[in-house]
């Protein structure tokens, strides 16, 4: 994880906020290192983590992890992590053998057009976060990366945002857990379900981190700008600060180079 | 190893495709993204090769603004080169009556639907996801698809601007990436990005591709006679580079690319822009300036 965002955020592992919804927006870049900081944030907090991966695999997030100290492998073993891969369960559906096919449903069943909702995804996020007597975990984390591909994959918006509403209701207010989910969006897009998606989430988050690929074009030094937008939530006056950063070599360089406070 | 995917976007002539599994013919450098020897059709075989390995070429922009190969067009693949090596083909007609789809598999019938079943057969028949321990992996499976998205496979998208199988080519994309992941294989797609009416789907192909190069040319176009651009046949647009296993990607110090395809020669080359020469000739108007002023 990075510790200037945790910084910039007022987070630390040791007193992870509840029932937040946070959402990962990029444009004209690539916001995934954002989700890695929060797998490993949550991983260090103690908290159960559900990670429905879509884009890549597990061996791709292991090893960043690992990178960032964390490993997914023990996380998973001692029980605290379910990761769902999309890639692997949408192949185990697509050429698994007939009696795979008759036991537990797919989490990605809507695939194969047999179902044209998110239900089975959100029964196996529900069942997974769903505290056992037994565990001795801080609040429930979904991490999703990333909400777009899902559309890809057929899903309508209304059935998106119905599976967010679902996690929300169930993670956030019920089991007073947190949601981190990845989406992408582009300023000219004409992708307007993605867009329908994004806007919706917008207005829906707690917190939103927004990732800007610079405009004027490639710098080597600088690869963009982090824009910070929290709601405040108080009677029926909404409120939202904001603060834009520009990141410094944020790649690999991110865990030491220097943050710069662009506005404030 | 992580290997990935690729599109790239001109197109090319006829609907087969073929796989190769025989020796690779680059050194080991360049084996970190294997998206080579994609067989299509004749005349774009090379240059389809030598545009993966310029791409991924190790040499620095600082020592050479020109990367380029040697190759004739007008000569085609030996056929002792084909029999030398063992590869597969992809034909719908045939493949139809050899592998009908078992009946319990929910999704309907279509090509790509078949090229997929074709594609995961060959890699565990081959040993390429590792399955079986008594196939030793000496090499990579190394995929060509052409004209994916068009009409030839059996899509709507190039022809209606609300297709009936909107999804049909992300969600291929996406059971392809599954497939290419957890064996040692790597693929290059073509795919006729003008074609598609749908720039919504083009956005989620890029998003679901590990690396996306387009091939932009001049021909039609008024750069075509712009003196600017006398000397290329076109521009080179490096869109999306793969991030396996990193925390992101490697940017290139250079974006402007342009390339110039002849018979004997595909070069792409750092592009001067209008930007940079006014620079440079603003810069030269100063030191005349300079020099001047110092003579008095």
């Amino acid at each position: 994880m990075f510790t200037e965002l945790n910084e910039l955020l007022d987070a630390s592992p040791q007193r992870p906020e509840t029932g937040k919804f946070t959402l990962l927006r990029d444009t004209r870049t690539d916001g995934s290192f954002l989700v890695h900081h929060f797998l490993s944030f949550y991983l260090r907090a103690g908290c159960k983590v559900c990670f429905v991966a879509l884009l890549q695999s597990f061996s791709h997030y292991n090893i960043v992890a690992q990178k960032l100290g964390v490993s997914l492998t023990a996380a998973k073993e001692r029980g605290q992590l379910v990761f769902l891969e999309g890639l692997k369960s949408c192949l185990d559906l697509l050429f698994g053998e007939e009696e795979k096919q008759s036991g537990q449903p797919s989490p990605l069943q809507f695939i194969s057009e047999s179902a044209s909702d998110l239900k089975a995804l959100f029964d196996f996020v529900r069942t997974f976060l769903t505290p056992a007597g037994s565990d001795s975990w801080k609040g429930p984390v979904l991490l999703v990366d990333d909400l777009s591909v899902l559309l890809s994959l057929g899903a309508t918006p209304v059935a998106v945002l119905d599976f967010i509403h679902y996690c929300r209701v169930t993670v956030c207010y019920q089991l007073k857990g947190n949601i981190v989910v990845l989406v992408h969006s582009n300023e000219d897009s004409e992708d307007e379900e993605n867009e329908l998606i994004v806007n919706s989430l917008c207005h829906h988050s707690d917190l939103i981190l927004w990732v800007e690929g610079l405009a004027t074009g490639f710098c080597k030094d600088v690869h963009g700008q982090v824009m910070h937008r929290r709601a405040r939530r108080g009677g029926t006056c909404w409120c939202h600060t904001q603060r834009c950063l520009q990141a410094q070599g944020w790649a690999r360089r991110a865990a030491s180079a220097p943050w710069e406070m662009a506005q404030g | 190893m992580q290997l990935g995917t690729v599109r790239v976007e001109f197109c090319v002539k006829n609907s087969h495709y073929r796989m190769s599994t025989g020796e690779p013919k680059l050194s080991s450098k360049y084996y970190n993204v294997v998206l080579l020897e994609a067989y299509t059709s004749a005349e774009w075989e090379k240059p389809l090769r030598l545009l993966s390995i310029l791409l991924f070429s190790q040499a620095s922009p600082t020592t050479s603004t020109k990367f380029g190969h040697y190759y004739d067009v007008s000569k085609t693949m030996s056929p002792e080169l084909f029999q030398s090596i063992k590869w597969h083909s992809f034909y719908l007609p045939e493949e139809l009556s050899l592998h009908p789809l078992p009946l319990h598999l929910p999704c309907k019938l279509t090509p790509t639907r078949q090229l997929l079943q074709s594609i995961q057969r060959i890699i565990y028949q081959e040993g390429f996801d590792g399955s079986d321990p008594q196939k030793k992996l000496k090499n990579i499976l190394r995929i060509g698809i052409q004209s994916l998205g068009s009409m030839l496979w059996g899509d709507d998208i190039c022809s209606s601007d609300t297709p009936e199988h909107i999804h049909s080519l992300t969600k291929f994309l996406y059971v392809l990436r599954g497939l290419l992941r957890k064996s040692l294989s790597a693929c290059i797609i073509t795919v006729p990005a003008h074609l598609i009416q749908n720039k919504a789907i083009m956005e989620r192909v890029t998003n679901l591709s590990d690396m996306v190069v387009g091939l932009e040319s001049f021909i039609g176009s008024e750069r075509e006679t712009n003196p600017l651009y006398k000397d290329y046949h076109g521009l080179v647009h490096v869109q999306q580079i793969p991030r396996l296993n990193s925390l992101i990607c490697d940017v290139s110090d250079t974006k402007d690319l342009a390339f110039r395809l002849k018979r004997k020669l595909f070069t792409i080359e750092v592009r001067e822009t209008v930007l940079g020469i006014l620079i440079n000739h603003f810069l030269c108007i100063t030191e005349i300036t300079f020099r001047s002023f110092m003579s008095f």
